[in-house]
């Protein structure tokens, strides 16, 4: 991912201020993966991170007259993709069925709460995975890859890897486990 | 044991196996315990950033869907305006306001000036009055397409291209053979000296000449007038022969055609079934029974024996390399490029997570060819699961500013897969070096939905079949550019079932409308995005049908 350039972000949101909407062409190309790495990293299972990452460059577009060129043009979008993720988030919750089903109430409403309290930068926590997966094993990242890339079942990995589904399941928690470890240690490396 | 059973469930939550009462389970697990909320919390939200890693989005077609999402939007709120301010009938009675007026006026200068720059291209809001009315005029002129020729000499048209749109008015050949295909659907043979004049998209007049009439049920009531008579389809085919003097033959060939002589108006027309032929002499004279074995239009076609036009195409990529990775710096052959394959550089989106591989992948025998495309046995590009870009300059540019016809085609395998993702997709976009995010135009093929027509201006069409699942396919994208008129793109994919014609087809998958631009693109980019691997071979682009559809008659390229 390439580094955001400030400035000329700002540049092209004044453009846009002024009326030329082919300016904000190059500000969604520069931020969509910043709003998705957010939106995807603080949804639940069941929210249309596609759907609340559009309405938040629309929703941005719309306002783009309340952003004050020189600020933090970042936070100020990921601010809208959090008000938005909320609102979905909170539906979600009303809906009385999907907490039975899928996700349980406490870990709901823990993510509404952050969700009110900031929007924290999950671009940076995707880079510090990106690394922590590159110094996994081949073979680890083999099995990561069944599970994340091919979108395997455990069975199916199972049968792929001729092992049992037992071992794959133990195997993938310790996979995660490692990875949030090795995550949890950078982030407090870089906080220190 | 509490952390142990967190465990558990974390993993069971993240892999979609929670059962209801793990669900409740959990709940009273994480309730009394915030660090548990947030371990569980960052968990999953590391489970989902591994999805974003193995899967990148497209964001490409992110930014797409942003733009065109922000440009109905913007229509739907001066819509909702002009509903809001729109007088209803009663208070049209009453004395009039000027207030609504002044305000819906108001809302509609906000769409003009909203959603236009997303919907037209940049140099039509500099554009005059003046254009959109050549526009409008030329557009209701035309009515028919060239579709076929073989040796064509025309007298009043300079240099006809096959593919291209025929205006309202006369056409003389004077040696040759055309296809020509009205827009009511009636397809016309032209042979040797003939003079026409097209009147509509459902008439013709011939002067003199031989022309054969293919009219399909929805193109009946096909119209063509001679010096002599008037003959009117009903669902069929004829041939017609009309001399200088304007004497006329005619052998109904299939189906029924109504025949009436031009002088004898008020006379009921005769009806000639299949097999019948008359002949009228002159515009007083009744029609007569005449013996005549004129040749079917699909024999006349088949001895045309038009064969692939090779020589015309402006771009090729056959991928013919040994089996293997090939440096992309090596991937030279073709015809009709500045330079080898490439990635994308920073100015292009470059990401070094999606553009560090410097290699194709080539490979033999991946793809069942059911065309007489012989390249397509040889080698041909591998793109593995996961996002890939690769991109190659033209010599030649298609510049959408100008009058011109623009064929591309390109054969594709996806094996099929049981679970269909939303960035499951591959396309071929042509682009603009010098405007890299600017208009640009894309032939996408994704798993999800049917294929689809972009511009990078926000607007999409989408088709509605979905694509053949685990089969090759041959796409074909038509471009017919226009510098005063509205541009048309079309695509059409067809199945390892489905057989090229020599003549392009009356049916596309997909057609664009109200489209206006005016780049010159001379960049191929393709994208392959999601899991499961692409077999992409044997790209073509070219200003005919023939000259990217593989036909009889084939000679390979030379790469």
């Amino acid at each position: 991912m390439e580094t955001l350039d400030p400035r000329k972000i700002d540049k092209h949101v004044a453009l846009v201020q002024r009326g030329d909407g082919d300016a904000y062409r190059y500000v969604v190309n520069q931020l969509i993966g910043h709003v998705r790495a957010f939106v995807v990293a603080r949804s639940l299972p069941g929210v249309d991170v596609d759907e609340i990452v559009q309405q938040s460059f629309i929703e941005a577009f719309t306002s783009i007259g309340d952003y004050e060129v020189g600020t933090d043009f970042v936070a100020w979008l990921l601010t809208i993709a959090r008000y938005q993720l909320l609102r979905e988030t909170a539906r979600l919750r009303r809906a009385a069925d999907y907490h039975r089903k899928y996700v349980p109430v406490a870990l709901a409403k823990e993510s509404e709460q952050q969700l009110n309290e900031s929007a924290s930068v999950e671009h940076s926590r995707l880079q510090l995975l990106q690394q922590c997966l590159d110094g996994l094993p081949p073979s680890a990242r083999r099995v990561l890859a069944l599970r994340y890339e091919q979108g395997d079942s455990i069975s199916q990995m199972a049968e792929s890897l001729d092992r049992s589904a037992g071992a794959i399941r133990k195997q993938l928690c310790l996979l995660r486990k490692q990875l949030h470890e090795c995550i949890t240690r950078r982030i407090a490396q870089e906080q220190r | 044991m509490t952390t142990n059973r967190f465990d558990d469930l974390m993993e069971a939550l993240l892999d979609g196996g929670l059962q209801s009462s793990e669900v409740a389970e959990f709940d009273q697990l994480l309730v009394s315990d915030q660090a548990l909320r947030q371990e569980a919390l960052n968990r999953l939200a590391e489970h989902r950033l591994l999805s974003l890693i193995h899967q990148p989005t497209d964001d490409e077609v992110a930014v797409e869907a942003v733009m065109a999402g922000l440009a109905q939007s913007q229509a739907h709120q001066v819509e909702s305006i002009m509903a809001s301010v729109a007088p209803t009938p009663r208070r049209r009675q009453a004395k009039r306001n000027w207030l609504p007026w002044v305000v819906a006026c108001a809302a509609m200068l906000m769409l003009v000036t909203l959603v236009r720059p997303f919907l037209t291209a940049p140099n039509d809001v500099a554009g005059g009055g003046s254009n959109a009315d050549d526009r409008l005029e030329k557009q209701t002129t035309e009515v028919a397409s060239l579709l076929l020729c073989q040796n064509c000499e025309w007298e009043n048209r300079g240099l006809l291209d096959e593919g291209e749109r025929l205006a309202a008015g006369p056409l003389r050949m004077k040696s040759g053979f055309a296809v020509l295909r009205f827009d009511g659907g009636a397809e016309v043979v032209i042979q040797g000296d003939a003079a026409l004049e097209l009147l509509s998209p459902g008439a013709a007049r011939v002067h003199y000449g031989d022309v054969v009439v293919r009219a399909p049920e929805e193109a009946a009531g096909f119209k063509v007038e001679t010096p002599a008579s008037e003959l009117l389809d009903l669902g069929t085919e004829f041939s017609v022969r009309v001399e200088r003097n304007g004497a006329t033959e005619l052998d109904v060939l299939d189906g029924e055609v109504a025949v009436r002589p031009l002088a004898a108006k008020v006379q009921e027309p005769r009806v000639l079934k299949a097999g019948q032929a008359v002949a009228v002499d002159s515009a007083k004279s009744q029609p007569r029974e005449i013996n005549r074995a004129s040749k079917r239009f699909a024999t006349l076609i088949r001895e045309a024996r038009p064969n692939s036009r090779w020589e015309l195409t402006h771009a090729y990529a056959g991928f013919n390399y040994d089996a293997g990775r090939l440096p992309l710096a090596d991937s030279h052959r073709g015809l009709g490029w500045s330079g080898p394959w490439r990635e994308r550089t920073h100015a292009e989106g470059f990401r070094p997570d999606q553009d560090l591989s410097k290699s194709l992948d080539i490979v033999h025998g991946r793809m069942n060819v059911a065309w007489p495309v012989p390249g397509g046995r040889r080698g041909m590009l591998r793109m593995p699961s996961g996002f890939h870009v690769r991109i190659r300059q033209m010599r030649k540019k298609i510049d959408l500013s100008k009058n011109g016809t623009y064929y591309v085609s390109f054969m594709l395998r996806v094996p099929a897969r049981e679970e269909v993702r939303r960035q499951d997709d591959f396309r071929l976009t042509l682009r603009s070096m010098e405007d890299y995010f600017g208009e640009s135009v894309t032939l996408g093929l994704p798993r999800h939905g049917g294929p689809r027509i972009q511009t990078g201006l926000g607007v999409g069409f989408r088709g509605r079949s979905p694509l053949p699942e685990d089969e090759s396919i041959f796409c074909v994208g038509k471009i017919l550019a226009r510098q005063n008129a509205e541009d048309r793109i079309k695509l059409r994919v067809f199945g390892e079932t489905e057989e090229l014609e020599s003549l392009e087809p009356r049916e596309w998958d997909v057609v664009s409308r109200d489209l206006d631009l005016s780049a010159r693109l001379d960049l191929v980019v393709i994208t392959s995005a999601g899991p499961g691997e692409r077999v992409f071979d044997e790209l073509r682009i070219g200003p005919t049908w023939r000259s990217v559809v593989p036909l009889i008659g084939y000679e390979e390229n030379e790469e």
